[in-house]
């Protein structure tokens, strides 16, 4: 098992360490010149350009500007912004949380909805609430989170005139409003994740249903309910579970166009402005921890197949 | 009224009146001529061919007595992360460096009784409008009790530092603007001189304007936080920043001009989504909104009859090619080109055929003459027929032309501007252009490209909206070098000679007759081809007095605004 670990977290490094040189190269060759993005103008002379070029260090050869800002990564400085002239990494710091927190609203909004979808679905196999529920969540598959948020900002607003409070409050400033903010976002994003969910809660949930364990259950004389929750959705979760491990990560990609829409200060809000403006040192942090974020949750998946399946331990 | 409201029309006849008034207001994606206002629920009137609002439809809440006090909340399009004013031209930075920096001089516009294009300026930190001895000094008395933010009082010394900064910091971008100051003196605590080196009569409208003309302390203007901090002598203290979503201000206690500010707090929120702007304004979130096309503008309207609004010419677009090359080198290429653009078919598509048709360089200007007022009017007429004509003249029988069109991408200029595009290229390959079409990231490529001139065949832009007369020369001059958006390549004797002498005429009224002659002539050479204007509206809280959109940049005038919570 030992062994299967360190495997696993060493290749995991690689696989940064070739996401690392891929970024940074890939910003350095995008047409265009870092001045007239610094200087936010077209209008701009030789010597202002050679005077940021120097300061940035990007008059130096490539590799040499590569090592300089791995040996930073390393020691938690990502270089400061083009745009803002502020850390990366500060600039990070201070939207995490709101990310975070909408991914975590969505997973909340996408396993309410999922789990008790893909179980109905499952006992009533066949059924008109059987095709319904299918239909549904075929037709949450089939929308674009982006168009979703767009159609709960309008409809509302036009309707009811309501809407979210505009801006962004932090959650330990004022729960509620902070609530309010993001519970649209939230649903936006974790619609199409509990689609998914719910499909696989259903598949997995009609093939526990079948085992003899559960057949033994029933004729025990144990309850439908207690059958369900406590012998089959138990067992059916492990591949619901993996699913939503990864899953996790398109969540966070999601709040790129999300944050935008809905006018939130996170990461995916900074990714897109930062990806607009050409901000090279801004994407690049950025990639770098989208990257890591999605790199430790496989990493994560893999050893639970460990963990769960001793066959892939030994192998 | 319309007169009364316009500076240049209001002092007609002395020389230093001219010069204080060739001030003026903003460059950019700021609308502007006022085509209706109120709070009525009725359909929109019809964009006229008038292009400055008359003030007789204007709020008329000015007469109340102010209540100070409260929160006011502003949707922008976006929040610059940038707002340092020595490093960026950006009007979306310009929008805000107006509530915590001060100029010499204001523009008045932004209340009732003034109207929103109305470009005249009112002094500043400037004591009074500038004394002038000669045509080439100008000596401004700056007002003993402004301090910045800091609580450090504003000194002659400040601005002198501010000024040098612009003209020699090596990364400020206002070098070119300003290059018409030969030097700067302080001969006590609140007098500062400045001599041109030749009679400009925009000398002023430069000096209190948005490029170039904010006054930042020493001590900020060098310190790490002046890119993302503002801190300067305006009505308002800049409190925090939520990077791209808002900006937070609380009333400066300090401020020289009392009584302003009215308002105790200020938010301005950047929404980059249309539909949440909107959104925002109908749910009633926010106070005052803005730039909205004529669908969202009617749907807020029936949502929001208790609204206030404010219809405005939008700035439109305009087509540069490379006149230095061939087939545009040939003016009835030119002149084809905008024959064969239906202009009334486009703005049906974007506008609901609301806008001003026919536009020239100036947009929105009492003074700039209409297009059908002038004898080339005709190539702006519909007119395939006559197009192909000129195009066999220049070309050859049954000869066609293969070029491209440069255009920035939807991130800067929103779709409206990429379905020009779209439209304009079908037209024209009706009348036997064919054109490539070269849509560019706006940051990566646009603005390194394109706009820098590097392109061949065609690009398009959107207009900037100029708030001093010598813009023109950026536009068409070669001297000393191609004018920092002569996009056209325009290298054309006869236009220097008249770019040259508008430029030291005092007397507004000799100024005009050569703007005249500058006129028709880039209307004969169709230098740039110009699309009509769109409608764009704002719209406000009818609680909030006292206030007015603008064509100019600043949101200074928003310390004049009260809410009124009877």
């Amino acid at each position: 098992m030992g062994q299967y670990v360190v495997k696993r977290i060493l290749f995991s490094l690689l696989v940064l360490l070739a996401i690392s040189v891929i970024v940074f190269s890939a910003v350095r060759v995008i047409p265009g010149n870092v001045c007239h993005i610094v200087l936010q103008t077209p209008d701009v002379t030789k010597e202002q350009c050679t005077v940021i070029d120097k300061e940035l260090g990007i008059d130096q050869p490539m590799v040499t500007q590569y090592f300089k800002y791995m040996g930073g990564v390393l020691t938690g400085d990502f270089g400061k912004s083009l745009i803002t002239k502020r850390a990366v990494g500060a600039e990070m710091k201070d939207r995490i949380p709101l990310t975070i927190e909408l991914t975590l609203l969505s997973t909340f909004f996408a396993l309410v909805i999922a789990i008790p979808i893909g179980v109905v679905s499952a006992v009533r196999q066949d059924s008109l609430s059987d095709y319904g529920l299918r239909f549904l969540t075929i037709g949450w598959l089939s929308i674009p989170s982006f168009w979703l948020g767009t159609m709960l900002i309008v409809f509302p607003s036009k309707w009811w005139h309501y809407g979210p409070p505009v801006g962004y409050v932090n959650i330990w400033e004022d729960p509620l409003r902070n609530l309010e903010q993001l519970y649209l976002p939230a649903i936006s994003l974790g619609l199409a994740l509990s689609a998914s969910l719910a499909r696989v809660t259903r598949s997995s949930m009609l093939e526990v249903l079948r085992q003899d364990y559960i057949r033994t259950a029933r004729a025990k004389g144990l309850g439908g309910a207690v059958v369900v929750v406590r012998h089959a959705l138990r067992n059916a979760m492990i591949p619901v579970t993996t699913l939503f491990a990864l899953q996790v990560g398109v969540l966070f990609g999601g709040t790129v166009v999300l944050e935008s829409i809905f006018s939130l200060p996170g990461l995916g809000g900074l990714t897109l402005s930062a990806v607009r403006a050409k901000d090279y040192s801004q994407v690049q942090g950025l990639v770098l921890l989208f990257a890591t974020v999605l790199v430790v949750l496989n990493l994560l998946v893999d050893l639970s197949y460990a963990w769960i399946d001793p066959r892939i331990r030994y192998s | 009224m319309e007169d009364r409201n316009n500076y240049w029309l209001r002092h007609k006849t002395s020389r230093r009146t001219a010069l204080r008034g060739a001030a003026v207001a903003g460059v950019g994606a700021g609308a502007f001529a006022l085509v209706g206002c109120g709070d009525d629920d009725g359909g929109p009137e019809p964009t006229k061919q008038g292009l400055l609002p008359t003030a007789a439809t204007s709020p008329t809440a000015a007469a109340k007595t102010p209540k100070p006090g409260g929160t006011l909340t502003v949707t922008l399009p976006a929040i610059n992360p940038v707002l340092d004013p020595y490093t960026v031209t950006s009007f979306q930075t310009a929008y805000v460096n107006g509530l915590s920096y001060s100029k010499l001089l204001r523009f008045r516009a932004g209340v009732p009784e003034v109207a929103p294009a109305d470009n005249s300026m009112e002094p500043d930190l400037a004591e009074k409008l500038p004394e002038q001895a000669d045509p080439l000094t100008y000596t401004f008395k700056i007002k003993a009790n402004a301090k910045f933010h800091n609580g450090r009082q504003v000194t002659s010394e400040d601005i002198r530092y501010a000024f040098d900064r612009y003209l020699n910091f090596e990364k400020s971008v206002h070098k070119t603007g300003l290059s018409f100051i030969d030097k700067m003196e302080t001969p006590d605590n609140q007098t500062f001189k400045i001599t041109t080196k030749l009679p400009y009569a925009d000398t002023t409208a430069y000096l209190g304007g948005n490029l170039g003309a904010w006054i930042s302390p020493k001590e900020h203007a060098e310190s790490p936080e002046a890119t993302t901090k503002m801190l300067g002598s305006g009505p308002f203290l800049h409190t925090e920043t939520q990077a791209g979503v808002s900006l937070s201000f609380k009333k400066n206690p300090d401020y020289f001009d009392k009584p302003y500010p009215y308002f105790d707090e200020l938010k301005m929120f950047g929404v980059t989504d249309p539909a949440k702007r909107v959104a925002d304004f109908q749910s009633r979130q926010v106070d005052l909104t803005w730039l909205m096309l004529p669908d969202p503008r009617d749907s807020t309207k029936k949502a929001r009859p208790d609204a206030k609004f404010e219809e405005t010419q939008g700035i439109g677009g305009y087509i540069y090619l490379r006149t230095d090359k061939p087939p545009f080198q040939d003016k009835r290429v030119r002149q084809a080109i905008s024959m064969g653009l239906n202009r009334k078919l486009i703005r049906e598509a974007i506008s609901k055929g609301e806008g001003v048709p026919d536009q020239l360089y100036h947009v929105g200007y009492p003074f700039a003459r209409q297009v059908k007022d002038l004898p080339q009017a005709k190539y702006w007429d519909y007119n395939p027929t006559e197009a192909k004509k000129l195009l066999a003249a220049a070309l050859g029988d049954g000869k066609t032309i293969d070029t491209t069109w440069s255009h920035a991408d939807i991130t800067a200029y929103g779709q409206e501007y990429l379905d020009t595009a779209t439209l304009a290229q079908n037209q024209l390959k009706d009348i036997g252009i064919n054109i490539t079409d070269n849509n560019q990231p706006y940051a990566t490529s646009y603005l390194t490209t394109t706009y820098q001139g590097n392109y061949e065949g065609m690009g398009h832009s959107p207009r900037a909206v100029a708030y001093w007369l010598d813009y023109v020369t950026e536009r068409f001059t070669m001297k000393p070098k191609r004018g920092r958006i002569n996009l056209s390549y325009v290298n054309d004797p006869k236009l220097e000679d008249l770019m040259d002498k508008q430029r030291g005429q005092f007397k507004l009224e000799e100024r005009l007759q050569t703007i005249k002659q500058i006129e028709e002539l880039v209307a004969e050479e169709q230098y740039e081809i110009y699309f009509s204007t769109d409608t764009r509206t704002y719209f406000w809280n009818p609680d909030i007095q006292n206030y007015r959109p603008t064509a100019w940049f600043p949101y200074t005038h928003l310390m004049k605004a009260w809410r009124d919570k009877a």
